[in-house]
């Protein structure tokens, strides 16, 4: 309850207000630009962040990925092109409403199951974080180092079907992570003798790089979106009748985005397909769904906007980020010396109560700007593309001069833009090297500690009750997706 | 180019990769301070897992196994004009990175005002925006404008350029 009320004291920050509304609105534009995923637009502004007060700064990110979510909707009603890939779930009825003249009535279902969905999520994560958090508190050297590896264990779940390329791709980020003084001696590592290395690459920087720059040297090769009609622009908010239909697949998005959003690795994508699938098995007229259906819609914009809450869970409680969003959040707590995980609700409480009260104003800023704004979104998805990639370049340039006035830094976004489009290239999943990179300090320099208290005895590892029991978790977790990989059967069976 | 032999391209970059990173961490120097794993027994560590992953995936795909990949999750969509041939499309790719690049070499020496502005104007362009009105005034109109943002607003402090100093 205490927690509660004091998330409910940082609504009436006039900042906080601010960052929730500005967040949202940013977001939503974003969303509706298809190519623009939520990870991009709050990369975007997260050099933006750097001279924020953190409670302000994390409250703007996290309302991004909110509004995010619902502008993703917009499109894929419109025009048929899912704004985030969250939304692909929405396109099928989504669209067939809007051929049918009810687009303003699929806009409505879409914005009210999103509002429901953050809600509620956000209700999980304000139960569930914190007491996950007082048990990682009792953790020693040898838990820390086990948790890392269990947050490492769920690149499988990141990999996008190649655990052995997610493998590469973490090895790589652990790489990266390695480059500047080391934890224990203080020995610089891997500079190649230049003094912008000694203290490291941030991992903001990779961030920007392999997420805004990646984008914008795909996209300028990509054929423009469709356009989407001005007329359309009515929203029609879903009547008494229709909230009651909708109850069902809303509460089957809601209970689907939450296990999935806490699962690392599964994400709003994965959470909205599978309530798409679960509201037509307990639909009582699955027969409307892929022809308009508003439960098509229900139930996967409920799910994806759970998922924005419940993502937190890992994140906050374990420091362990499991999706490409949460990991730009991740960005955003570093930047301010904030170290997500269990120390986090006693070294800086007022940040983690103020982005819960930040994420009730975002559903609420969704809500009433999601009434207004879908005029400004036609009219920004109608822009022409080359104007849009030339802004978004101009943004992300400046930004990331603005973090630290470093030259070094700009020829480094654009060095490591170049490899995230060469890895998209082959294939290679982004987010496990983000895992590997944020994760990297943290199992090195625990396992370290760990054996200099053991002299030297890897057995510590496993008489540590709780490190033994995180390691067997991560042993299991990756035996069952190596056996998957291996597996042509497995393999085959999957949809 | 195949899946397959993307695949075992990105086996012989990761195995590289990893032989270098061993060979790095092993030349790091000890320190006193040091403990028994060293300032590069980890990295050696991540180094050989690599390589073992490297090899795994080469081997997977001389055996014919079926392509592996992320699954980007192509959605569904409607999309204006067909995709971009592949000579077309790698120009326009380096194109950008070229100009990027290029924004990075003269932003010391012209400023960032006018760098912003050429930025803008050299990627509106490429990506195939029309060399007329409407380009040039965001080309000319986007430098002072972000530049009044950070350097104004946000008191960051942006870069003068050392040609008018």
């Amino acid at each position: 309850m205490d927690t509660v009320i004091q998330a409910l004291t940082q609504l009436a920050s006039p900042g906080i207000v601010l960052a929730a509304f500005g967040g949202v609105l940013w977001g939503i534009f974003g969303g509706a630009l298809p190519g623009i995923s939520p990870s991009i637009a709050m990369a975007l502004l997260l050099p933006f962040t750097v001279g924020m007060d953190p409670t302000t700064a994390l409250v703007l990110l996290a309302s991004v990925y909110v509004g995010a979510e619902y502008g993703g909707s917009i499109p894929a009603i419109l025009i048929r092109t899912p704004g985030t890939n969250s939304a692909s779930a929405t396109v099928t009825d989504g669209y067939a409403m809007a051929q049918q003249g009810r687009a303003g009535e699929a806009l409505g279902i879409s914005l009210m199951s999103g509002l429901w969905g953050g809600l509620f999520g956000l209700a999980v994560l304000v139960l569930c974080t914190e007491s996950l958090a007082r048990v990682a508190l009792a953790f020693t050297p040898a838990a820390y180092f086990s948790l890392g590896i269990l947050g490492l264990s769920v690149i499988a779940g990141l990999s996008g079907g190649s655990l052995l390329k997610g493998v590469i791709a973490a090895g790589i980020g652990l790489s990266i992570a390695f480059i500047g003084s080391d934890p224990v001696s203080g020995v610089p590592r891997f500079t190649f003798g230049s003094s912008d290395l000694l203290g490291g690459v941030k991992p903001i920087l990779i961030m920007v790089g392999l997420f805004a720059v990646t984008e914008m040297l795909v996209q300028i090769t990509e054929p423009d979106w469709a356009k989407a009609v001005k007329s359309q622009a009515r929203l029609k908010l879903p009547n008494w009748a229709m909230s009651k239909r909708l109850f069902k697949p809303q509460a089957i998005g809601a209970a689907v985005g939450t296990v999935e959003g806490v699962t690392p690795g599964a994400g709003g994508t994965i959470a909205a397909f599978m309530a798409y699938s679960e509201a037509k098995r307990w639909s009582k007229h699955p027969e409307e769904f892929g022809h308009g259906s508003p439960e098509g819609i229900a139930a996967p914009e409920s799910a994806n906007n759970v998922v924005t809450a419940t993502a937190l869970v890992p994140l906050l409680s374990l420091g362990i980020p499991g999706s490409n969003s949460a990991a730009i959040l991740l960005g955003g707590f570093l930047i301010h010396g904030l170290q997500p995980g269990p120390m986090l609700f006693s070294k800086a409480p007022e940040v983690v109560y103020g982005l819960y009260g930040g994420l009730f104003l975002a559903n609420i800023a969704m809500l009433l700007l999601g009434l207004v704004i879908l005029s400004p979104c036609i009219w920004l998805v109608n822009r022409p593309k080359p104007y849009l990639i030339a802004g978004i370049l101009a943004l992300v340039m400046s930004g990331v001069y603005a973090i630290h006035q470093s030259f070094f830094e700009i020829f480094l976004v654009i060095g490591v833009g170049v490899f995230g489009y060469l890895m998209r290239w082959l294939k290679v999943p982004v987010l496990p090297l983000v895992l590997g990179l944020v994760l990297g300090f943290m199992v090195e320099s625990n396992f370290r500690r760990s054996l200099v208290i053991s002299d030297g005895d890897m057995m510590i590892f496993l008489t540590d009750k709780m490190s033994l029991g995180l390691l067997l978790v991560a042993a299991l977790l990756s035996a069952y997706t190596a056996w998957k990989e291996f597996t042509p059967k497995a393999k085959d069976q999957k949809p | 180019m195949g899946e397959r032999q993307r695949d075992r391209l990105l086996a012989v970059g990761a195995a590289c990769f990893a032989g270098t990173l061993i060979a790095a961490a092993r030349g790091i120097e000890d320190s006193l301070l040091s403990d028994t794993v060293g300032a590069g027994g980890v990295p050696q560590g991540v180094g050989l897992a690599m390589a073992a992953a490297a090899v795994a995936l080469f081997v997977k795909s001389l055996r014919g196994a079926a392509p592996s990949g992320a699954a980007t999750a192509p959605a569904e969509s409607a999309v204006e004009g067909p995709a971009m041939p592949w000579p077309a499309a790698a120009m326009r790719t380096v194109g950008l990175v070229l100009i990027l690049v290029g924004y990075g070499l003269l932003l010391p020496l012209l400023g960032y005002a006018a760098t912003v502005s050429l930025l803008v104007l050299a990627s509106g362009r490429l990506a195939g925006a029309p060399w007329r009105l409407p380009l040039l005034a965001c080309g000319v109109l986007s430098g002072p404008l972000l530049w009044a943002i950070f350097d104004r607003a946000l008191q960051v402090r942006m870069p003068v350029g050392s040609l008018w100093n």
